[in-house]
């Protein structure tokens, strides 16, 4: 089959800042080198350890300065927490900078509940606030003219780039996002775990990013809402963990991924929370154990068979990014081929 | 004293992707010539002139492929930013170029026609300003923030930064990654004397030099209202020294960057006609505005009016010194070598004539 292969970070690590980007721009460059298609970084706010990556668009500009041809991809943007006038004119900028190849994944922001007060905002309102985010963000995107006259004192907020352009008086000219960031707006994702949203996206030509919730349910029934309201692409975001067999690598895992279960159980998706981890790693959607355990899985995954995009989460809460890298390196070499085959 | 540059980042009918890439190259070579700092003007909404809304973006990028030159924005408009995001995007660039950032805010007086379609007043911009500064601040020195109700998945314990950084409450939030140092590389561009006071009893650098403020009867008073309310009385002649002793993070309690337009040519006629046409966009840009006493002066009132200096080195050199409000208050000479209608070839020449014939007789040495 002819799949697009990404590879995605939520960039853990336990060494300073500086050392770890630079490890992180040096996977991306290393990525390019194997041939991967993407490589996608998840932004988390405020958190020292786990997520340590609040700013992808300068760390994907970066990564673009050191590449020519592996795409750029957020996984995901909180876009409740963006000022989305701004972030328009970021994602422009780097679209530019890297030559058209930033792919922009966009999340309201569940997982960063505990951080939306530091920003002043409710996350009661993360929905209400991404859908008019992300309306304002696509009109700039396309080229929409911007309000040329300030709010009047009843005007909502500091998302007033949402208001109707007042006409623009004599002689000023109609304010545009520059650089005009052309053919980004086809470039976005939405990452939602309700199928009318997900619909919703495939009408607006959004590509839809699946990784959360139990496959052969959820995603697959989000699956199919977005596949039947559009053509837009759908990536199958999926932790892949090479090793000398499954049982190794599940204990290896079983500290990180124990601290999703409370969420898995919140959800409804796992029965309680004394399940092992082999199912919770099920439940998750990992592939994991041998080249072959993994090729084996991955075909068994119904998102993947009805996905465009395969985007391999390289790293857990305890994997180094060296570690990341020689899970990358195995992908490329020993995954990808049996994945990729008729 | 420290020597740098600054562009507005000009390209008219050009793709922005050109305009960047050749930046990239400006600093490229700036690097190479020992230049200490480069610094990018942020403007909104710009088609032709001042085609950069993101310079934390493009400046990720520039470090890549530079190793000591530092790295300024020139200035952010801060009033149209979130606080807490630019500390963030501030931090990772800072952290990603090895701490080479310096963080350059103003007001916007020439981003004012863009507040709207941010949803602002510019009216309102010095308050959100001066909110916002001390918001920034605050992020960037590590003070706690409001916590909403912990996930419990991601907050955890100290992370690997916690020797800088350490909440010791797991609920607590901090920026992360840690900036801390960067709160000492804050600089404000103002035009108010008051205003140039309170940058110095917050410790920031100043930056001077708008084309349009006058060096003897504006800049100057700024300088010297920076100068009289620094903790330590700092003395015109003395502050120089003292900086070029502040080590290569630019820090230090005296900072005044001083950015001046400086165009060597072979003589003073060649640098005359080559600015003419440029000079031509930019009244006809007053004209424009409403500000027909710029846009009615010929080339000479234009080039005598906007302070710029131009000619053979040695001219330049001489025009430098008698320049009221430059030696001996900056710190960090900061020229402009870039016009409305420059090629990259051109600009780096220039640059790399100041670098090694006019900013050595000035008392600069390049990095070595």
């Amino acid at each position: 089959m002819s799949l697009h292969l990404g590879f995605l970070t939520h960039v853990h690590g336990e060494e300073p800042a500086p050392a770890l980007y630079r490890r992180l721009v040096e996977l991306f460059v290393a990525a390019e080198e194997l041939g991967f298609d993407s490589g996608w970084v998840a932004q988390h706010h405020l958190q020292p350890r786990h997520g340590r990556l609040p700013s992808p668009l300068p760390l994907l500009a970066a990564v673009a300065a050191r590449t020519t041809r592996i795409q750029l991809g957020t996984a995901v943007v909180v876009l409740p927490l963006e000022n989305p006038l701004r972030l328009a004119e970021d994602a422009a900028v780097l679209d530019a900078l890297s030559g058209g190849r930033l792919q922009l994944g966009l999340g309201t922001g569940g997982p960063s509940a505990g951080e939306f007060a530091a920003f002043g905002r409710d996350v009661a309102d993360r929905r209400t606030r991404y859908a008019e985010s992300l309306e304002i963000l696509t009109r700039a995107l396309s080229g929409h003219p911007l309000p040329t006259t300030p709010p009047s004192a009843g005007d909502p907020g500091t998302n007033g780039a949402g208001r109707a352009p007042a006409a623009a008086s004599e002689g000023e000219e109609p304010r545009t996002l520059q650089p005009s960031g052309t053919g980004l707006a086809s470039r976005l994702w939405g990452s939602t775990s309700r199928p009318e949203a997900a619909a919703a996206d495939a009408r607006a030509g959004r590509g839809l990013l699946l990784g959360v919730g139990p496959a052969g349910t959820v995603q697959r029934e989000l699956s199919a809402a977005h596949s039947a309201a559009g053509s837009a692409p759908r990536a199958a975001v999926r932790g892949v963990f090479p090793g000398p067999d499954r049982a190794t690598v599940a204990a290896q895992l079983a500290p990180d991924v124990a601290r999703y279960l409370p969420a898995h159980v919140a959800a409804g998706w796992a029965p309680h929370d004394r399940i092992d981890t082999p199912e919770l790693l099920g439940l998750m959607n990992v592939h994991y154990g041998t080249p072959d355990d993994i090729v084996a899985s991955l075909r068994a995954d119904p998102v993947v068979a009805t996905s465009t995009h395969l985007i391999a989460a390289v790293q857990a809460e305890s994997t180094t990014l060296d570690q990341a890298l020689r899970h990358l390196e195995i992908l490329a070499e020993d995954v990808a081929p049996g994945v990729k085959a008729p | 004293m420290k020597l740098g540059f600054l562009t507005h980042v000009h390209g008219p009918g050009r793709a922005a992707a050109d305009v960047y890439r050749e930046l990239i190259e400006f600093y490229v070579a700036a690097d190479e010539l020992g230049v200490d700092s480069g610094w990018v003007a942020q403007h909104h909404l710009r088609g032709d002139y001042g085609r950069l809304p993101s310079p934390l973006v493009f400046l990720a990028g520039a470090a890549e492929r530079t190793r000591r030159i530092r790295l300024g924005t020139g200035v952010t408009v801060l009033p149209l930013e979130d606080p807490l995001r630019l500390a963030e995007d501030a931090a990772v660039v800072d952290a990603l170029s090895g701490r080479r950032l310096e963080l350059g805010l103003g007001t916007g007086g020439a981003n004012s026609d863009a507040f709207a379609a941010f949803g602002l007043d510019p009216a309102d911009a010095r308050s959100l300003f001066d909110e916002k500064l001390t918001a920034l601040r605050s992020a960037l020195r590590g003070d706690p923030l409001p916590a909403g109700p912990a996930t419990g998945v991601d907050g955890g314990a100290a992370g690997p930064d916690a020797a800088e950084a350490a909440p010791a409450d797991p609920k607590v939030r901090i920026l992360q990654p840690p900036a801390r140092s960067l709160a000492g590389r804050l600089w404000v561009s103002t035009g108010s004397p008051d205003r140039a006071a309170d940058v110095a009893r917050s410790g920031d650098g100043l930056l001077l030099g708008t084309a349009f403020h006058d060096p003897l009867t504006v800049q100057r008073p700024l300088a010297e209202a920076f100068l009289s309310a620094l903790p330590a009385v700092g003395q015109p002649g003395t502050v120089g020294a003292d900086a070029a002793g502040a080590g290569d993070a630019g820090g230090g309690p005296q900072r005044i960057g001083i950015v001046r337009a400086v165009f060597p040519a072979a003589d003073k006629r060649t640098a005359r006609n080559d600015l003419a046409p440029a000079l031509a966009v930019l009244r006809e840009g007053a004209r424009r505005r409403g500000d027909t006493q710029l846009a009615s002066l010929d080339t000479d009132a234009t080039l005598a009016r906007l302070n710029v200096h131009y000619g053979h080195p040695d001219e330049i050199i001489e025009s430098l010194r008698a320049d009221p409000a430059l030696f001996p208050y900056a710190t960090e000479f900061i020229p402009v070598v870039t016009h409305e209608a420059s090629t990259l070839d051109d600009e780096i020449r220039r640059l790399e004539v100041i670098a090694t014939k006019i900013a050595p007789e000035l008392g600069w040495e390049a990095l070595s």
